[in-house]
C-alpha cells in the first residue's frame, strides 16, 4: 500500500513539472533575475546609468516618511474599492443579460465587447472628448436632463470616478470569461428551481453565482491586482501628473516618476517592493478565504 | 511518460529554439552599407511635423555621401524617456538623439550625454554664435553637452483683435501692463448659465502649469534658480506674486469649468484662441504656421507679453529641442556632423528652418534674415533678441517641472495659498538638487 | 387558460431585456462611434461644438478650376471663397445674381455652409502616412505567434496545476501569480539587459517567446476552468489506460474550446494593441507595430486627430468581425452529456 503511494506520488511530482516546464523556464530565466535584481536595488540609490551603491533601509527609511506615498496608496485603494467590484458586477449582469435567447443577440454581444478593443491611444483622446466639462457629451446630456454637470478629470472630486468610469466600459473582457462560464451552468437546475418556486433573484444566487464562483473569483483576484497597478490610461488621461492636486497620482504613477523623471530606480524599486508586499498578502487572504464561496465543479 | 509527453516536450523546445537561433530577425543595421555610415538618430516629431523632420533628413542625406540617417520616431513625453534610458543603460543606445532643451543639464549629469567639447573645438564654433540662452542651455558643469536645434522664443503674446473690437477696444492697443491685461480681460469675459462664453485669458493655460509660472514669474521680475549658489528660488516674493496674480482668475472664476476648456489648446484647428472663445493668449512659433493654416481668417496681433512696471519689460525664455549623442554612441563623428550641420551649417539650418517653420538657435545663420521678413517671424525674433532666460540648468530640473506644475495647481484649486505651494516647491526640489549634487 | 398566463410574463421579460439591451449598449458603443464618426470628418470641424453628429464638411464649388469653399453672407446669399487673406479679408465670387468679377470684403459676417459628407483623405492620407501595410504584418505575425505559443503554454501549465495532484502545485502557483504582482516599471531594466545578452533586441523575440513559456493571467483563467471539469471524466480515461498527456489532450482540451477561444481572443488582443514591449524593443520604424504607428500621429506640437481616428477605425474593425462570427465558440458550453453534477 505505502509503496504503491510513493510511485503513484512520484509520477504526478514527474508529470506535474513536466507540464508546468514552460513556465518553470520562463521564471527561471526572464523572471527571477530581474525581480531579484530589483529587490536589490530597493536597498541602493540606483540612478540607472551609474552602478547601484548599497545604502541599506534608507529607502524604506525615506518611504515611511514620505506623504506622497500615503497620498498614492490612499489614490490606489479608493481605485481598487470602487473599480474592480463596479466592474465585476456590471460585467456579470451583461453577461446574464447576454446570455438570454434574443434574436440579435450577436449584434448585442459584439456592442458590449468593442469597448475593449478600441486602442488605447483613440481610446483616450475620445474619453477626453466626452469627459469634457465644457463641451463633452457625457455633460451635455446631463444638462439637458437638468443634472448636475461635474468638472470630471478637471475637479479633484470626480477625477477618481472619471476613471473609474472609463475603467467599467472596458469590461468586455470580464463578460466574454462569465459568458463562457454561464454556458456551463446545468439548464436542468434552473427548471427544477423554477418548478420549486424559486424566483429570478433566488436563482441567481442559489445557482448562477455559485457555479460561477471559480470565473468570479479569478476576476477578482485579477481585477484587484490590476487595480493595484493601474498605471497606463491613468498616465495618459492626466497627463503623467497625477493631477488635478494630486488626485490620481495612483501608486504606479508615483512609481513611474521616481524611476524615469526622477530618475531614482532605488527609491521606485522600494515602493514597488511594498506594494508586492501588500497585494501578496491580500491576495493570499483572498485565497485562504475562497474555499468558503468559491466552488469547483470538477472537485472531489 | 509516454510518447505524447516526450512529443510535446520537444514540440515546445524545438519552437522556441528555432525562433531563438532566427537571426534573420535579429538584424541590427551594421556599420555601413555601401560605403555610407548610417547611423539612426531618435527623435520625438510625430503628428504634424513628422513628415517635415523626414523632410530635413532627406536633405541632409542628399548632401552627405557618405553618411546616412535613419531617423526613428520615439513616442516621448518631455517627461520621460523610457526607451533612451533603458537603451543607454543596457549599452544600446542610437547614434544621435533629440533632447528637450531643459533636459540636457539633467542627463548630462545622470550620464545618458557624452561631452561635445572637442567636436564644438574642431568645428570652430564659439559660444557666441549662439543665442546666450540657447547656448547656456546646452552648457552644464563647464562642458557642452547638445546643440540647439530650433529656438522657440516663449512667447509671444498674441491677442485677437476682433474680439477686442466686438468689446468695444482698440484693435491696435494690446495690454502691456498687467493692469491693463486684468482690464481688459474683464471687459471681454462673458459667462451664461456658469459656462465660459468668452475669455479674456487663462493666465496657468500657457503650455502647461509650470510653463506658465516661469513666464509669468520673470515677467513679474522673480526668478527661479540661482546657479551662483545653487539655489532654488521658486519661493521668490515676485514668483510668488505672479502665482498670486494667476490664482486671482481661478477665485474669479470656476477652475473645473476653465480647466475642461483648456483642451482644446492642444488640438490644431480648435485651439480656443483661433476660434475666439479666448482672447488673449501666449503664442508659440510653431503656432504661427498653424493660424496660417487652419484660422487664416484670424484677425490678430503680435506684442511682448505684458508686465508690471517694477517687472521684466519684454520678457520671454528660450525653450525648443537639442540634438545630442548618448554615451555609447558607436558612430560620435558621423553623429556630431548631424548635429553640427542641424545646428549650425548655414545650409542646415536654413533646411531646418524653412522646412519646419522653426528658428535656428545660432545667431549667424542665414535664416535669420530670411525669418525677419515672414509676417509674425519678425516679432518672435526681435524677443528673441532680448531674450535673457532658459529654464534653470541644473540636474533636478525634470523634477522642479513636476514640482512646479503641483504647486499651480495646488495655489488655482485652493488648496494652498501662493507662498505656501511655492515654498513646498522650492523646498523639495531644493532638496532633490542637493542629493543630485552630492553625487547621489 | 394556463399557457396564456405564461405568454405574458415572457414577453415582458423580453421586452425589458431588448431596452436594456439598447439603452447600455448604445452607451458602450459611443465612443467607438464617435471614433468613427470623426475619422470622416475634416479637421477643421473635428472638435468643433456643438459636434457633428453626422459628418458634415465644407460645401465646395469649383470655380475657375479651382475647389471653392461656400459661405453665406448676412443677406443670404452665397459666394465662393477664393482666396483668404491674412488679417480677416477675403477674394470672393458671388454665386447667384448676374456673374461679376471677384471682389475682396471681410470675413465678418461670412458663415461657412455645411453640408453632410465624408472626408476620406483621412483614410488614404493616414494609411500613407505611417508605414500601415508594414506595420499591420509586423503585428500580426506576433500576434498570431503569441496566440499560438500563449495557449500551448498555458494549458499545460494550467493543466499541471489543477489536474495533477503534486506536491508543491500551490506553491508553484502562488510564485507564478506572484510575479504578476511586481510593477514592471522595475523590472524593465534587468529584462531589457538580459535580452540585450541574448542579442534579440530590434528583433520580436522578446516580444513572442515569454508567451510560449506561460502567462500568469491566462494560466489562472485556464486552471479555473479546468477545475470546473468533473474528475470522474479524467479517472475514467486513465482506468481506460490513457497517459496524462493523454487526459490533456483528448478530453481536457477539447471541452474547454470556449476557455481557449477566450484565451487565443485575450492574448491576440493584448498583443495587438501593446505598446511598450514594441517601444523598448524595436530600434527600427520598419518593424514598428501598429500601436507604434498611431503613436505617430500625436506629436509635440499638434495632434493629427482625423488620421488618429481612422487608422484607428481601420485598426479595430477586423476585430470585431472576427469577434462577431467567432462568438459561437465563446458560448459553447463544455458539453458534458452523461454526466451528472
Amino acid at each position: 500500500m505505502k509503496k504503491r503511494q510513493s510511485t503513484t506520488e512520484k509520477r504526478n511530482l514527474r508529470n506535474g513539472l513536466l507540464f508546468c516546464s514552460p513556465v518553470i523556464v520562463g521564471l527561471a530565466v526572464f523572471t527571477l533575475y530581474p525581480m531579484l535584481a530589483s529587490l536589490y536595488y530597493s536597498f541602493c540609490n540606483y540612478p540607472m546609468l551609474k552602478p547601484p551603491v548599497w545604502v541599506g533601509l534608507t529607502n524604506y527609511r525615506v518611504l515611511i516618511h514620505d506623504p506622497v506615498f500615503y497620498k498614492s496608496l490612499s489614490n490606489t485603494a479608493y481605485y481598487a474599492a470602487f473599480a474592480t467590484p463596479a466592474g465585476i458586477v456590471t460585467a456579470f449582469l451583461l453577461a446574464v443579460l447576454l446570455n438570454q435567447k434574443v434574436r440579435g443577440m450577436a449584434i448585442f454581444r459584439t456592442m458590449f465587447f468593442v469597448p475593449s478593443i478600441v486602442p488605447m491611444v483613440a481610446g483616450s483622446v475620445l474619453w477626453l472628448w466626452l469627459l469634457n466639462p465644457d463641451y463633452g457629451l457625457i455633460n451635455t446630456i446631463l444638462r439637458s436632463m437638468h443634472l448636475h454637470a461635474p468638472g470630471w478629470l478637471n475637479d479633484p472630486a470626480t477625477a477618481k470616478p472619471a476613471l473609474i468610469l472609463m475603467s467599467v466600459w472596458g469590461v468586455g473582457g470580464w463578460m466574454l470569461i462569465y459568458l463562457a462560464g454561464l454556458q456551463d451552468v446545468p439548464v436542468d437546475l434552473y427548471e427544477a428551481a423554477e418548478i420549486d418556486g424559486a424566483g429570478p433573484l433566488q436563482r441567481m444566487l442559489h445557482i448562477t453565482i455559485p457555479f460561477m464562483s471559480p470565473h468570479l473569483f479569478f476576476t477578482l483576484v485579477m481585477g484587484f491586482i490590476g487595480a493595484a497597478t493601474y498605471f497606463t490610461q491613468a498616465y495618459v488621461m492626466t497627463g503623467g501628473q497625477g493631477g488635478p492636486v494630486d488626485s490620481t497620482r495612483f501608486f504606479s504613477i508615483y512609481l513611474f516618476q521616481n524611476a524615469f523623471m526622477y530618475w531614482k530606480m532605488g527609491y521606485a524599486c522600494a515602493l514597488a517592493w511594498i506594494l508586492f508586499v501588500l497585494i501578496l498578502l491580500f491576495t493570499l487572504a483572498l485565497f485562504k478565504t475562497s474555499a468558503r464561496y468559491v466552488h469547483y465543479g470538477g472537485e472531489r | 511518460m509516454t510518447t505524447g509527453q516526450m512529443r510535446t516536450k520537444l514540440l515546445v523546445s524545438l519552437l522556441t529554439l528555432s525562433l531563438a537561433i532566427c537571426p534573420g530577425c535579429a538584424r541590427r543595421h551594421g556599420p555601413s552599407v555601401g560605403g555610407k555610415v548610417v547611423i539612426s538618430v531618435w527623435h520625438p516629431w510625430g503628428g504634424t511635423q513628422k513628415e517635415r523632420l523626414d523632410q530635413v533628413v532627406a536633405e541632409f542625406n542628399r548632401t552627405h555621401k557618405h553618411i546616412q540617417v535613419r531617423a526613428v520616431f520615439t513616442p516621448n513625453d518631455l517627461n520621460a524617456d523610457q526607451k533612451l534610458f533603458t537603451s543607454v543603460a543596457a549599452g544600446q543606445p542610437p547614434d544621435a538623439t533629440f533632447v528637450d532643451g531643459p533636459q540636457v543639464a539633467g542627463w548630462a549629469e545622470q550620464g545618458a550625454l557624452a561631452p561635445l567639447d572637442r567636436f564644438v573645438k574642431q568645428s570652430g564654433i564659439e559660444p557666441h554664435d549662439y543665442f546666450a540662452p540657447c547656448w547656456q542651455q546646452c552648457s552644464y558643469r563647464g562642458h557642452i553637452w547638445a546643440m540647439t536645434y530650433c529656438a522657440d522664443p516663449n512667447f509671444a503674446f498674441a491677442w485677437n483683435k476682433k474680439v477686442f473690437r466686438e468689446c468695444g477696444l482698440d484693435p491696435d492697443k494690446p495690454p502691456t501692463t498687467i493692469a491693463e491685461l486684468d482690464a481688459i480681460n474683464d471687459r471681454i469675459t462673458k459667462i451664461e448659465h456658469g459656462r465660459i462664453i468668452r475669455i479674456g485669458i487663462i493666465p496657468w493655460s500657457q503650455f502647461g502649469n509650470a510653463n506658465s509660472i516661469f513666464t509669468w514669474g520673470w515677467a513679474f521680475g522673480g526668478g527661479f534658480y540661482d546657479p551662483k549658489t545653487d539655489k532654488i528660488t521658486a519661493d521668490d516674493p515676485r514668483v510668488v506674486k505672479a502665482l498670486e496674480w494667476m490664482t486671482s482668475y481661478a477665485k474669479k472664476y470656476d477652475v473645473s469649468t476653465i480647466n475642461g476648456f483648456r483642451q482644446g489648446f492642444g488640438s490644431r484647428d480648435q485651439n480656443p484662441f483661433y476660434i475666439g472663445k479666448v482672447a488673449m493668449q501666449c503664442l508659440h512659433i510653431s503656432q504661427l504656421d498653424d493660424i496660417a493654416t487652419y484660422a487664416p481668417d484670424l484677425d490678430y496681433g503680435l506684442t511682448y507679453i505684458p508686465a508690471p512696471p517694477d517687472g521684466e519689460q519684454h520678457s520671454s525664455w528660450v525653450g525648443g529641442w537639442c540634438l545630442a549623442i548618448p554615451k555609447g554612441s558607436r558612430h560620435p563623428k558621423e553623429a556630431w556632423e548631424f548635429l553640427r550641420w542641424c545646428s549650425h551649417d548655414p545650409k542646415g539650418t536654413q533646411a531646418v528652418g524653412r522646412l519646419q517653420s522653426l528658428l535656428p538657435g545660432c545667431r549667424t545663420s542665414p535664416y535669420i534674415k530670411e525669418a525677419a521678413k515672414k509676417p509674425g517671424y519678425s516679432q518672435f525674433l526681435k524677443i528673441m533678441e532680448e531674450c535673457r532666460h532658459q529654464r534653470p540648468v541644473m540636474p533636478a530640473q525634470n523634477f522642479y517641472m513636476g514640482s512646479l506644475d503641483r504647486a499651480v495647481d495646488f495655489a488655482v484649486y485652493g488648496q494652498l495659498t501662493s507662498r505656501q505651494a511655492l515654498r513646498k516647491s522650492a523646498e523639495e526640489t531644493q532638496a532633490e538638487l542637493d542629493l543630485r549634487l552630492a553625487g547621489r | 387558460m394556463s399557457t396564456d398566463n405564461r405568454r405574458r410574463p415572457v414577453r415582458f421579460a423580453t421586452i425589458i431585456t431588448y431596452v436594456a439591451l439598447v439603452l447600455f449598449g448604445t452607451a458602450f458603443t459611443l465612443p467607438f462611434f464617435w471614433m468613427v464618426s470623426t475619422s470622416l470628418k475634416p479637421a477643421a470641424r473635428i472638435q468643433k461644438f456643438p459636434p457633428d453628429i453626422i459628418p458634415m464638411r465644407a460645401v465646395v464649388v469649383k470655380v475657375g478650376g479651382k475647389t471653392c469653399e461656400v459661405y453665406r453672407q448676412k443677406d443670404g446669399s452665397e459666394v465662393a471663397v477664393i482666396e483668404k487673406i491674412q488679417g480677416g479679408a477675403a477674394r470672393v465670387k458671388p454665386l447667384s445674381g448676374p456673374a461679376t468679377p471677384g471682389r475682396t470684403i471681410s470675413m465678418d459676417g461670412l458663415t461657412p455652409v455645411i453640408g453632410p459628407g465624408c472626408e476620406w483623405s483621412n483614410y488614404s492620407k493616414g494609411l500613407v502616412f505611417i508605414p500601415f501595410a508594414a506595420q499591420l504584418r509586423n503585428t500580426l505575425i506576433i500576434s498570431i505567434c503569441c496566440v499560438i505559443g500563449t495557449i500551448l503554454s498555458c494549458s499545460l501549465v494550467a493543466y499541471g496545476l489543477s489536474k495533477i495532484d503534486w506536491k508543491g502545485r500551490n506553491t508553484l502557483f502562488v510564485i507564478v501569480l506572484a510575479t504578476m504582482m511586481l510593477p514592471a516599471q522595475v523590472t524593465m531594466i534587468p529584462v531589457f539587459t538580459i535580452f540585450v545578452r541574448l542579442h534579440w533586441i530590434n528583433s520580436f523575440l522578446p516580444l513572442i517567446v515569454p508567451s510560449f513559456l506561460g502567462t500568469p493571467f491566462f494560466i489562472f483563467l485556464l486552471r479555473q476552468f479546468f477545475m470546473g471539469i468533473p474528475r470522474e471524466l479524467s479517472e475514467a480515461a486513465t482506468l481506460d489506460g490513457c497517459s496524462e498527456f493523454g487526459i490533456y489532450r483528448r478530453i481536457v482540451m477539447p471541452l474547454s474550446k470556449p476557455a481557449l477561444a477566450t484565451v487565443g481572443l485575450f492574448t491576440f488582443m493584448g498583443a495587438w494593441n501593446e505598446f511598450l514591449g514594441p517601444l523598448i524593443y524595436l530600434l527600427d520604424e520598419t518593424k514598428y507595430t501598429l500601436s507604434l504607428g498611431l503613436a505617430m500621429f500625436t506629436g509635440q506640437y499638434g495632434n493629427e486627430y482625423g488620421m488618429l481616428m481612422a487608422v484607428s477605425t481601420v485598426v479595430t474593425i477586423p476585430i470585431i468581425v472576427l469577434f462577431f462570427f467567432t462568438q459561437r465558440t465563446f458560448i459553447q458550453g463544455m458539453t458534458m452529456s452523461g454526466i451528472k453534477g
